[in-house]
């Protein structure tokens, strides 16, 4: 069953219906919500926030937006909202000790250099400005179009594309020393 | 293709395998959105006792707030727009929405009722600041915030917070709705 007949059946009272659509795009949603955030348990905050509005305001959705945009517009809000709150209390990102305590099985299997790359990785997201990082995950993360960018943050095209470049700057000066392999 | 391209290629290319491999929520945050959404009214529906509820409060919040919230009435013009066959759930009623953000360049209401979309509600600048907008709201409670150049998310300082959701946001509520008009 597709996204729009979910939300139909949603709309109609059916929980299951709804909660089939958490199943079909949660894990999307938090990908974007932990490299945005940092830590995990912002994330799943965030997500949980944004699928509880969209269920109290699946009134107000319009069809003609694809059902994972309108998520997404909820989540950017959310995720912004979480950030300027979180930036009263210091900025922590996810590093490796935290990623290793979630998977362990990777201390073994994973050579130091893909460590010291996610680290700096991290690092380098975390250091960017939120706007800078919103428009460089949606981009080169999501891989999204600016057009898509722009209807989803409020942007115009042409902020998102210099956002994008001064990002990839930072980025790559920041990445440069770890890269080469 | 230049080796600088290749380079930067390369570079972005090895950003967005780790974009991909981001570690994923945990199953039992899943589970516990899943099992809060047994606690979350029904879209779109309401039942008549909860909108009788909802109908109290509203007088009490339009009476407290009557300053600056303005439900259903603005400068003595009714604007009600509900319907004769008195379904409240078919009901809106325009509301007018005032922040006061000498400061700002750029002033909207986001909330629930234009599924939180940023662009939907731009708000005109009156004199000494203020910003206001009126909108067509549904009858009900509905949860809403000012967003104040496009970076600031603002609660309404003449409104009561939402409550927090277990997650310590603060946004605004705004009962819309008269004791007479369920």
């Amino acid at each position: 069953m597709n996204d729009i007949a979910l939300v139909a059946r949603a709309r109609g009272g059916d929980r299951e219906a709804f909660r089939a659509l958490v199943d079909a795009h949660y894990d999307d949603l938090g990908r974007f919500a932990r490299r945005y955030l940092g830590q995990r348990e912002d994330a799943e905050d965030a997500l949980q926030e944004t699928f509880l509005r969209a269920f109290r305001s699946l009134g107000s959705y319009v069809e003609r937006e694809a059902f994972r945009s309108w998520l997404f517009r909820i989540l950017v809000n959310r995720c912004r909202t979480l950030a300027r709150r979180r930036g009263r209390r210091g900025w922590v990102m996810m590093g490796d000790e935290e990623a290793l305590r979630e998977r362990p099985d990777e201390r073994a299997s994973t050579p130091a250099a893909g460590f010291e790359w996610r680290d700096a990785l991290d690092s380098a997201l975390g250091k960017l400005e939120p706007k800078l990082r919103e428009a460089f995950l949606l981009k080169h993360g999501e891989g999204l179009e600016y057009s898509e960018i722009a209807s989803l943050t409020g942007a115009s095209e042409s902020a998102l594309k210099m956002r994008v470049k001064r990002a990839c700057e930072q980025m790559r000066s920041q990445l440069e020393s770890v890269w080469h392999e | 293709m230049s080796d600088d391209k290749n380079a930067k290629d390369a570079w972005l290319e090895r950003v967005r395998q780790s974009y991909r491999e981001t570690p994923g929520p945990r199953p039992e945050a899943k589970q516990r959105l899943k099992e809060a959404l047994d606690s979350v009214p029904q879209p779109g529906r309401r039942k008549r006792s909860a909108l009788r509820v909802w109908a109290m409060a509203a007088a009490i919040v339009a009476v407290v707030f009557a300053g600056v919230l303005i439900i259903g009435r603005s400068s003595g013009r009714s604007h009600s727009l509900q319907r004769a066959s008195g379904e409240a759930s078919d009901s809106v009623q325009v509301v007018r929405f005032a922040l006061s953000a000498p400061r700002a360049s750029r002033v909207s209401v986001v909330g629930d009722f234009n599924g939180w979309d940023e662009a939907a509600a731009p708000m005109r600048r009156q004199g000494a600041g203020v910003w206001t907008i009126s909108l067509s709201v549904s009858h009900g409670r509905h949860v809403y915030a000012f967003l104040v150049d496009r970076d600031h998310w603002v609660s309404d300082p003449e409104a009561p917070l939402a409550p927090e959701d277990g997650f310590g946001v603060s946004n605004s509520v705004i009962v819309v709705g008269s004791p007479g008009g369920t």
